[in-house]
């Protein structure tokens, strides 16, 4: 008997041992560039939960990024003046690498296609511009356009390319991946791809091969409310059936991203937001019932979506959220009281208002705090 | 003997009340559509996707009472379509 509650016991201790042992999942991190031109950071963990946008310095006036792409010398941009750009992630600082391309740029959506490593790149256009770019002395070269390999008709798609030099890419509307059949055979493969059902996706399209061996595509969700929102999804490059966790296989950002690149992969962010809170002592029951706003100030080191309970005399007194896709400063405007939550607060006037605060990152970190304010007439 | 019976089903009744008062504000409710997209106000931005089953914390209705305002249990807030949410 004791000898069987001894492997019991041996056994339970080993499956813990395993479970501790087993490293998280790491997530991919990317660069990419949002539709006002902006560089931001994300990570595959949520896509939502951007880096303080940077304006990228270095470029001609008016001048945009247009595609971005990750080789040999770090990552690269090209800039809508025709000319290829190394990109300082730290500080949105972008450096011209040559003259601007001779043959100009055709079209209104483009990827910057480079093996990991690599100092040669791909520029595809959607209308079908096809140029190899040297990374490291932005000379190019016109390239053969890329075809079907079932009846040869010409192919547009966001791309870039493996770790061997081979093309992957995606089109919608209907949605397919595109392979090279050989390497630098420029005559590619075509498969299905496993677009989500609820979601009709539209351009821009931009699509990116992780080092985690899935590929990433984003695009924007045409049938939402408001249309200016992109989502990223996960597929299978090799299939074009869906990659990564099911669950995560469709993720919204906050904003339009019109160009993005992997940059390798990350530990997951398991740490929560850091964070100031700024509350009066008092708060007049007056002014909040007829401002519908709450003096309630956050400051966030990281996107977050945060809430705040209100309670008066055990009474709930109210519910609000706000959510940012950067890091920032949470304003809490627009509240609505119902007349439950109206009555609470009337009634408790003279008593102490606890706010219960919920500070939540959107990657599954969570930092709680409770405040205590007066309630005054 | 009954007397203290008595107190101690009155204490554990006033604890319950207590304690009920406050969760008074939300229920626990089911997701019933395949998926929902969460948005930070009604016909506002998406913030995530909530994906049946799924047991939320319903807050309340919008004005025009089309909109719910829910909690998942990650703690994230947001609003559904009120007709998502499986009858209570």
């Amino acid at each position: 008997m004791a000898m069987l509650r001894l492997s019991i016991a041996l056994f339970v201790f080993a499956l813990l041992l395993v479970v501790l042992a087993t490293p998280a999942p790491a997530a991919e991190r990317f660069a990419g560039i949002t539709e006002r031109g902006q560089l931001v950071g994300f990570t595959s963990q949520n896509p939502f939960a951007l880096t303080q946008p940077k304006t990228v310095r270095g470029l001609a006036p008016g001048e945009r990024l247009l595609a971005l792409g990750s080789g040999s010398r770090g990552v690269v941009a090209v800039g809508s003046s025709a000319r290829l750009y190394a990109l300082a992630l730290s500080t949105g600082r972008a450096t011209a690498i040559g003259p601007p391309f001779a043959q100009g740029l055709r079209g209104s959506r483009f990827s910057l296609a480079v093996a990991p490593g690599s100092d040669r790149a791909r520029l595809l256009s959607d209308v079908g511009q096809d140029l190899v770019v040297d990374l490291t002395t932005g000379v190019t070269t016109d390239g053969p356009g890329l075809r079907r390999e079932r009846d040869g008709a010409p192919l547009r798609p966001a791309a870039d390319m493996t770790r061997e030099g081979s093309l992957v890419g995606v089109q919608i509307n209907p949605g397919v991946l595109l392979r090279e059949v050989v390497a630098g055979s420029t005559t590619m493969a075509q498969m299905t791809l496993a677009t989500p059902p609820e979601i009709r996706l539209g351009e821009p399209l931009s699509f990116t091969l992780g080092s985690d061996g899935n590929g990433y595509v984003v695009a924007v969700a045409t049938e939402m409310t408001r249309d200016r929102q992109s989502v990223m999804t996960v597929i299978n490059p090799s299939t074009g059936g869906r990659g990564g966790v099911v669950s995560r296989s469709v993720q919204f950002f906050g904003r339009r991203i019109s160009a993005l690149t992997a940059l390798g992969q990350v530990a997951p962010d398991r740490t929560p937001p850091r964070t100031r809170i700024v509350l009066p002592r008092q708060i007049s029951a007056g002014a909040l019932l007829r401002h519908r706003s709450l003096p309630l100030r956050v400051d966030s080191n990281e996107a977050a979506q945060v809430t705040a309970s209100m309670e008066v005399r055990g009474r709930a007194a109210g519910f609000t959220f706000e959510t940012r896709d950067v890091p920032g400063r949470f304003h809490f405007t627009h509240f609505a009281f119902t007349r439950r939550e109206k009555a609470a607060i009337r009634g408790g006037v003279g008593a102490r208002l606890r706010f219960r605060i919920g500070i939540n990152d959107l990657k599954g970190n969570f930092r709680r705090t409770v405040r205590t304010v007066r309630l005054i007439r | 003997m009954r007397r203290s019976l008595v107190a101690v089903l009155l204490i554990v009744v006033l604890v319950t009340l207590a304690f009920a008062i406050p969760a008074a504000a939300s229920s626990t409710r089911r997701l019933c559509a395949r998926s929902v997209a969460l948005r930070d106000s009604p016909e506002g931005f998406v913030i995530g996707r909530l994906y049946r089953p799924q047991r939320l914390r319903y807050k309340r209705r919008s004005a025009n009472r089309r909109w719910a305002l829910v909690r998942t249990r990650a703690g994230v807030a947001g609003w559904i379509p009120y007709r998502s949410l499986c009858r209570a």
